[in-house]
């Protein structure tokens, strides 16, 4: 379990009820557009209110409905069928970016296009790096068309991790064929509905729009028992109020009627709360993942999740920085360490420079280590009778030490050890290597000498008899 | 300059709508010529406005106010100008591509274009390529601008550029993609004249493209 044991919060509980209160005026009030006849005769059903064809207005207790049938805990498997990442309260899971156009090849040190290739690279050092939970989607390959990347793709991670994994697929059908490949995976379908090896990702498009295409997939996630992120990216200032209370409850309006929308068409669907706020930056226009208000964001939002008490989506390892620099590194820090202290579940994004255009093995290198530190820094130590030492500071006395005591042989080893952070006692101007160096030679060393456990033959036979259905005929 | 006039670039800089419209208008009455007012209070300000965003003194909601109070004393103004008078940077449509919904980069920069004195004729979301060859045979642009948020949709980018060809109207525009996963080598990859990775780049490239 990968709970810290120190938290903090950014909302009262006060604070919090205000927000919803408004989220639950917007829904019954503004309301959103639903552009899904699905999902518009399924809300008609459940006695929402619809008008100019689809705007969509929904009373307090179809929120309350929802967030009661909604799972507080949505566990994802890994290959083995074993509970990997099981998000629930304050434990966090981080995991990689999705849909970089470009890569940062540490091999070169250049920025190029991503590549299939990439993602199957990429995978296998999620694979490799301990503090990494799960797999993310990256979706996107300039050598292939849309349309079969994400599936291609989806494949090269079923056979380079066994980690669990991140899917965000084109559209409703290419799901249900990484969802089949899955299946394969785990035994068959029913297998894959009692232990999803994935979760899916969807939005809504904020401000206050359900698309005909993330619903469709949403739908299928819940019909399929598929833990589904239906959350959406408000950007503060541009697509949601600049006043983050309202960034706060224009986001939370979206979330809870995707949530009703999944649960109304099949109660009990595991849905990931939150979403992924942050700010424009007002002189470049970017969205700003590194910005101290969108860490905060964020956090307020991870405090609201708990408030619902549903699981609830992260963003965390992302940088602005266009290479794995000092400014990387610092909004890495902080991204990090602001998810585990307010207890963000499903966390995504690790190793994205450039604003999340730039797929970095190194960042996510880097930001294993930096995840390493902020568990270490977040877990509380005991304090008992045994623990307060008052024996072996007495043992001791004045002037003793400590260095050969049983406690300190068996304390020593819980303290974090830095594999890449240099704590040598000192060196000479010759000795001085910069950590920029050492991220990128274990980078290489991984790149060259990892290998993930590989799928049974007949599984990868078996996906690739499958892939046949949509590869184009050569 | 004119006091008067000097009151409408002032209030163009600080983007304050109602007062240019009541600074035109109290200009045209007094008989200063209306080409006079365009280019020594309105564009002159936006050019002004232009240059305090590049030194970093102004940001992005404070020029897009300018441009919107500059564009509300344009229609004032328009019925006075003389056909010649009326210098457009160009003539722009924008679209975001067929199934994408997202617009906030578009309309940023449909924004901007018009602040530099391009007519922009927004096509709106979810546009499918033969709307974008509809708008070119409609409006006879001088570009073409596509956005795209999603990596899934960046390749209707794609399909419209060969539906323009297709249509044999590929030489009559330029064509100007952007959009947070686009980058310069899918714009080479697809053949687009162009790539801007912000709005204001955007600006930019469209009026090298219309010299």
């Amino acid at each position: 379990m990968e709970s810290s044991d120190i938290h903090f919060s950014v909302l009262s509980d006060e604070q919090i009820t205000q927000i919803h209160n408004a989220a639950l005026e917007i829904l019954e009030r503004i309301g959103v557009e639903v552009q899904s006849k699905v999902a518009l005769e399924i809300l008609h059903g459940a006695g929402a209110s619809i008008s100019q064809g689809n705007r969509v207005r929904m009373i307090p207790d179809l929120i309350e409905n929802a967030l009661k049938s909604a799972p507080s805990q949505v566990t994802i498997y890994n290959r083995h069928g074993e509970r990997a990442v099981v998000l629930q309260g304050h434990a966090s899971y981080f995991g990689g970016w999705v849909d970089c156009p470009d890569y940062l090849d540490p091999q070169t040190g250049k920025r190029r296009p991503f590549r299939y290739d990439d993602a199957r690279l990429s995978t296998k050092i999620c694979d490799a790096l301990p503090n990494i939970s799960w797999v993310n989607d990256a979706g996107w390959a300039c050598d292939y068309p849309a349309e079969l990347a994400d599936r291609l793709i989806f494949k090269q991670m079923l056979l380079n991790t066994s980690k669990p994994l991140g899917c965000d697929s084109y559209n409703a059908d290419n799901l249900r064929d990484c969802l089949d490949m899955a299946a394969i995976v785990v035994g068959d379908h029913q297998s894959h509905r009692e232990r999803p090896i994935f979760f899916h990702y969807s939005e809504p498009v904020t401000p206050l729009i359900h698309t005909e295409e993330g619903v469709s997939k949403l739908l299928l996630c819940a019909e399929e028992s598929i833990p589904c992120v239906y959350t959406p990216m408000p950007i503060a200032g541009a697509t949601a109020p600049a006043s983050f209370a309202g960034t706060l409850a224009l986001c939370v309006a979206e979330c809870l009627s995707g949530l009703v929308i999944a649960q109304q068409h099949r109660p009990g669907a595991p849905i990931i709360f939150g979403g992924v706020p942050g700010i424009m930056d007002m002189r470049t226009t970017i969205f700003a993942y590194g910005a101290p208000e969108s860490q905060l964001l964020s956090a307020a939002l991870s405090d609201i999740a708990h408030y619902y008490n549903l699981p609830t989506f992260g963003t965390a390892g992302i940088s602005e920085a266009k290479t794995v620099d000092e400014q990387a590194a610092a909004e890495c820090t902080m991204s990090c360490m602001y998810s585990v202290l307010s207890g963000a579940n499903l966390i995504h994004d690790v190793g994205s420079l450039d604003h999340g255009t730039l797929a970095s093995i190194e960042m996510l290198v880097l930001a294993d280590e930096i995840i390493s530190y902020v568990r270490h820094a977040t877990r509380l130590f005991p304090i008992d009778s045994e623990s307060l030492s008052i024996e072996v500071i007495e043992k001791v006395g004045p002037a003793g030490n400590y260095l050969m005591e049983k406690s300190t042989l068996m304390e020593f080893r819980k303290w974090w050890k830095p594999s890449l952070f240099d704590r040598s006692a000192r060196s000479s101007d010759a000795d001085i290597s910069r950590l920029g160096d050492r991220v990128r030679a274990k980078s290489l060393l991984l790149i060259e000498t990892y290998q993930p456990e590989p799928l049974p033959e007949d599984a990868v036979k078996a996906i690739s008899d499958l892939e046949k259905k949509w590869l184009p005929k050569s | 300059m004119n006091n008067m006039l000097q009151g409408v670039f002032e209030d163009v800089l600080v983007g304050n709508k109602d007062e240019v419209e009541n600074g035109v208008i109290l200009a045209l009455e007094t008989c200063i010529p209306a080409d006079e007012i365009l280019n020594k209070s309105l564009i002159a300000a936006m050019t002004e406005v232009g240059k305090r965003f590049e030194n970093g003194d102004l940001y992005i909601p404070e020029m897009l106010i300018s441009a919107r109070a500059m564009q509300a004393g344009l229609a004032i103004l328009k019925p006075h100008l003389l056909a010649g008078e009326v210098t457009v940077t160009g003539k722009v449509i924008i679209g975001t591509v067929k199934s994408d919904l997202h617009d906030i980069g578009k309309i940023l920069v449909a924004m901007m274009l018009e602040g530099v004195g391009f007519q922009v004729i927004d096509l709106g979301t979810n546009v499918a390529p033969e709307k974008f060859v509809e708008g070119i045979q409609t409006y006879n642009p001088d570009i073409v601008a596509m956005s795209a948020l999603l990596t899934t949709t960046m390749q209707n980018m794609k399909a419209t550029i060969d539906a323009i060809e297709k249509a044999n109207l590929r030489d009559r525009v330029k064509i100007i993609i952007g959009g947070a996963p686009v980058t310069d080598d899918f714009a080479m990859q697809i053949s687009a004249d162009g790539f801007a990775p912000d709005a204001s780049r955007a600006t930019s490239l469209a009026k090298s493209l219309v010299v």
